[in-house]
This record gives structure tokens, sequence and C-alpha cells, in this order.
């Protein structure tokens, strides 16, 4: 079975949401240099992750069945 | 039970209570009823035919079940406010008549030639002669009862508002996991997964085989999206896609079930759904969060197109290095502009302060002792030269023997006045000196040293004294004295004339 994304990690959209605040941030000039630094740290921290998410080249299919039990259930209410 | 019975009085068969009598209605005639009552009479006396009549609709009403219902094609549509037709087959043809509360009911429109299957209850007619069926409702059959279906069906959830925009729910942009529902020998499997892999081969497929026509498509296709919806956490899924190639109305029937519509709007996972062709439209389709028109056009709306995601990731890199770049630059002209202008200031302080010190030692130097000294003697020196020469000029200028003529040329009337002035201050003096106080015959006594004597105290008795006089002196020898008070203040003295 496929390994499971953490739940921790933010969706795609909320990264690059995230990487235009912080672009904005440093352009406006609102924020320290010391700030700017650490937001294109983050920035730059976070375009990485998004890229390697993508940058995987070879496709995985997997065939499920429905009437596998094991197949590590969530609680009933999640 | 035979047509003819006539052992029975009354008819038995338990009637059901919403049966309705035959419309036609007699006046009351109790000679008729006793008729009734009789026995059936035997071959020699004959039935009326109102009596027949009656028979044939009673026994049709208990003899046929109180519905019937019958297949046959519409002939002879006739409608007006009620509907009047005929239902026929290949060797028969019944009468039929359906009224307007019923026909309010029909939701499609029956023609000549129409297939139907209709329901209601037989009766004879006795005034005029005729049995027919009293249609309580109507049913198309074959492909139209497909399509009624299917129009009943998307009004019906429409109305519980499963088709409104609002409830659909956004499917995810960029997912990570991708559950197919469909049969995994079909076409639009393969079409979804090519797809994908070509446009976004980040994206892991999940494939979950159902059968996606006949009866028992409909619950497996509910099992399997409950399945995916309870394991969602686990399986990490974002989007399901449900899809089948394309078919006939029969074929696609599945997925115009209710229970496939209620399974995919309880779905806490988005649906993208594209079942059969372009052209067709089920209401799964309709209660998707998303119809798309084909199983390829479903993969490309469910994922992203990766290659352009990672082209805007590298714009979006770019953007980030030319804000810092610029933002450093900022800071540094900043800092290039504060730093120039301390220097500025500094400079101008110190010149301020240069030109202070130099001030200070001006006016130091000149007060310094060395120089008072030298200003001050050279002023005493310029003073005692002009002195020395002032005086050497008094001098030249004023001998003696110039003060001597300046005062012989002196107006001599102030030489005279000079003269009676003295003459007359000599003359005062001889009143008034002493030797005109002698002369009045005072004398002044001194002792032999020539000490004046003026107290009775200095003149002891032996002693010589001498006694001047205006025009002359006496010696004598002291031979007694007296003093007399003391003297007071203003004690005008003795009296020079009076006793002692």
């Amino acid at each position: 079975m496929a390994k499971t994304p953490k739940a921790d990690e933010p969706s795609y959209e909320d990264a690059v949401d995230r990487v235009e605040r912080l672009i904005d941030a440093i352009e406006s000039g609102e924020i320290g240099l010391d700030e700017s630094l650490k937001a294109f740290e983050e920035g730059m921290g976070l375009i990485k992750v998004c890229r390697a998410r993508l940058e995987k080249a070879e496709q995985r299919v997997t065939e499920l069945l429905a009437e596998d039990d094991t197949a590590g259930g969530d609680p009933p209410d999640s | 039970m035979s047509l003819f019975d006539s052992q029975t009085p009354e008819p038995d068969p338990p009637r059901k209570p919403a049966q309705k009598p035959a419309p036609a209605r007699q006046p009351f005639n109790p000679g008729r009823m006793k008729q009734a009552d009789e026995p059936a009479p035997t071959a020699a006396a004959p039935l009326s035919v109102s009596q027949l009549a009656a028979q044939i609709d009673r026994t049709l009403k208990t003899g046929l079940p109180a519905k019937v219902r019958v297949a046959g094609e519409i002939t002879g549509f006739n409608d007006r406010t009620h509907w009047y037709f005929s239902l026929k087959d290949d060797n028969a043809v019944l009468g039929c008549v359906m009224f307007s509360s019923a026909v309010k009911r029909v939701a499609f429109a029956p023609e000549n030639g129409t297939e139907v299957v209709a329901t209601g209850s037989v009766s004879h007619f006795p005034k005029w002669g005729k049995t027919q069926l009293y249609v309580e409702s109507l049913e198309p059959v074959g492909a139209g009862a497909l399509e009624l279906k299917y129009r009943q069906l998307v009004a019906q959830l429409r109305q519980r508002g499963w088709f409104d925009a609002e409830r659909k729910r956004p499917i995810p942009r960029v997912p990570r996991r991708i559950a197919v529902v469909t049969s995994r020998t079909g076409a639009a499997l393969q079409d979804v997964i090519d797809t994908l892999r070509r446009r976004a081969p980040f994206v892991e497929v999940l494939t979950l085989d159902v059968r996606v026509q006949g009866d028992h498509a409909a619950p497996e296709i509910v099992r399997a999206l409950s399945f995916l919806n309870a394991r969602r956490g686990s399986l990490g899924i974002d989007t399901i896609i449900l899809t089948r190639g394309g078919g006939s109305m029969e074929d696609l029937w599945a997925f115009n079930e209710p229970e496939v519509a209620e399974a995919i709007v309880n779905s806490a996972l988005p649906v993208v759904a594209a079942i059969g062709h372009e052209t067709d439209t089920t209401i799964a389709e309709l209660v998707a969060d998303l119809r798309a028109a084909t199983p390829t056009q479903a993969a490309l709306r469910a994922a992203p197109d990766a290659s352009a995601l990672l082209d805007q990731l590298d714009a979006s890199a770019a953007r980030l290095r030319t804000a810092l770049t610029r933002r450093a630059e900022r800071a540094s002209d900043r800092l290039g502009s504060r730093r120039a202008e301390l220097v500025g200031a500094l400079r101008a302080r110190l010149h301020g302060e240069s030109d202070l010190l130099h001030r200070c030692a001006a006016k130091l130097a000149r007060r310094h002792p060395a120089a008072v000294y030298a200003a001050r003697r050279t002023t005493l020196t310029d003073l005692s030269d002009r002195l020395a020469r002032t005086m050497r000029r008094a001098l030249r200028a004023k001998s003696t023997a110039a003060l001597a003529d300046r005062l012989s040329a002196a107006p001599p009337c102030r030489t005279r006045d000079a003269r009676a002035h003295l003459d007359e201050l000599e003359r005062l003096l001889q009143t008034t000196g002493p030797v005109a106080t002698l002369r009045r015959g005072y004398s002044v006594t001194t002792t032999a040293d020539g000490t004046l004597l003026a107290s009775a105290d200095d003149a002891r008795a032996g002693d010589d004294i001498v006694t001047r006089l205006a025009d002359g002196s006496v010696r004598s020898t002291v031979s007694g004295g007296k003093k007399k008070r003391r003297l007071q203040k203003d004690d005008p003295g003795p009296s020079l004339f009076g006793p002692e």
C-alpha cells in the first residue's frame, strides 16, 4: 500500500499562497532586512518541497479491493 | 363462480371498500328490487336487458380484482377534460376512460400507438352497454418509461437541492492521490490512467473495480464510494473519478439510480463524474461536484499540468530572489546615504569647533601677560615721552624772568588795591592784637624759663616770674597763691573786678 502523506505537510496550494505572501512582504519593505532573509529562506524551502512533490516522473497505479478490511481503515469518524 | 349462479341470493365475495358502484342510476322501484332478489327465473322466464346488464356489472366486479393492470397500445385517443381511448393488442380492444383527476398525475403525453400499462377497474355501463376500464394511472413502457423515470428523478432530486451549485465542492488543484471507480476492463480506466501519466505523473492512482451496468452495478458503486470515504484519511485520497464509457440508456441506468446519487451527495471526497458520451447526462453527473464529458476530460480536470506548475515554481523562485536582492540593495543604499550624512555632519561640527578654537586662541593671545605688559609699557612710554616733551616745552616757555615780566606787566591798580588792603589789615590787627590788649591793662606772666603761667597751680612760693606789660616787663617773686575754685565749662570764672 502506498505511503500516506504526512498530515502536517501543508497542501500545495497553501504552500504556494505562503510563498506569494512572503514575496509581497519582502518587496513591500515593511519588514526588516533580517526578517527578509528569513522570509527568503522559508520561501525557497517551500518551493523546494513543492518541486519535490511535482517532480516524481513515475506514475504509481494501485488496485484497491473494496472488501479488504485489513487495509488499515480509519476510525469510524474520520 | 358461474355467470348464471342463482343459488345465492346475494353476491358474497368481499368487496373492497373503495369500490365504486356502476354509474347508472335507476329510479327507485321496489318492484324491480324484488325482482333482483328472487332466484333467477327458469329458462321459461327471460331476464330483462337491465337485469342482465346489472348482473354483468356485478359479475365483473366480483369476478375480477378490484384493480387490474393491463398492457396495450393506445388507439382512438381523445382528450377533452377526461380522456377517452382504447387499449388494444392484436386480438382485442378495450374501451378506457380516464377522469381529469387521474389525468393530472400522468407525466407523459400518450398518443395513438404509445405502449402503456394502465391500472384501473373494469365496469359494465348498462346505459350504454359498454364494458370499460376506468383508468386510474397510466405508465409508458419500453424506452419511453426510462425517459419518464429519468425526468421524474431529475425533478425530484433537483427539488431536494442535490444539483445546487452551492453544494458542489471545489476539486483540489494539486491532488496527491486520485481514486478511479470504474470497470477494470473498460477503456475508460485506461484513458484516465494514460492522461494522468502524461499530465501529472506525480499523482498516485488508486483503482477500484465495479460493474458499471446491470442490476448489481448501483450497489457496487455505492459500496465503492462508501469504502473510499471511510478510508480517505488512511488512504490519503484527495479526489474520486467515477466514470464509464458510452452505452444505451439502459446500459447507463445504474448511474441514474437514486442510491448512487445519494452516495455521491454524501461523499466527503469530491467526485468528478464522466459517464457515457458527451451527449449523455446521467443523474450521477448532475449531483457530482464536477461533470466531465469524457474519462479523458475527467482526468484533465482532476489533475494539474505538472510542467506548467514547475514553471510557475521557477518563476516564484526568481521573484523571491529578485525581491530579496532589491531589498538588500535598498538597505545598502540607505546605509550609504546615512554614512554620507554622518560624515557630513561630523565634518561641519569639526569645522565649527575648529573656528571656535581659533577665536579662543586669538582672544587668549590678546590677554597674555606679556602682551598686556608690552601694551601697557608702550602706553607708559608714550605717556612719559609726552610728559617729558610737555615739561620741556613748559620749562622752556615759562622762565622766572618771563614770570616777573608778566607780573610787572600786570596792571598797577591791582597792586595798589592790595596795598590798601594790607594797610587796612594792619590797622585791624593793631586794635585787636595783643599790643592793644596789653595797653588796656592786661599782662602776660611767664615763668623764669619763659613758660606762660596760665594757672595758679603752676606758681609756687619763691618762684621767679616775669610779667610783661605794654611798655616793658616786671620781675617778681611769688610770695603765695590762692586757687579759686575749679573752672567749669561754662563757668564765667571769677570776676576780674570783684572781690576775691
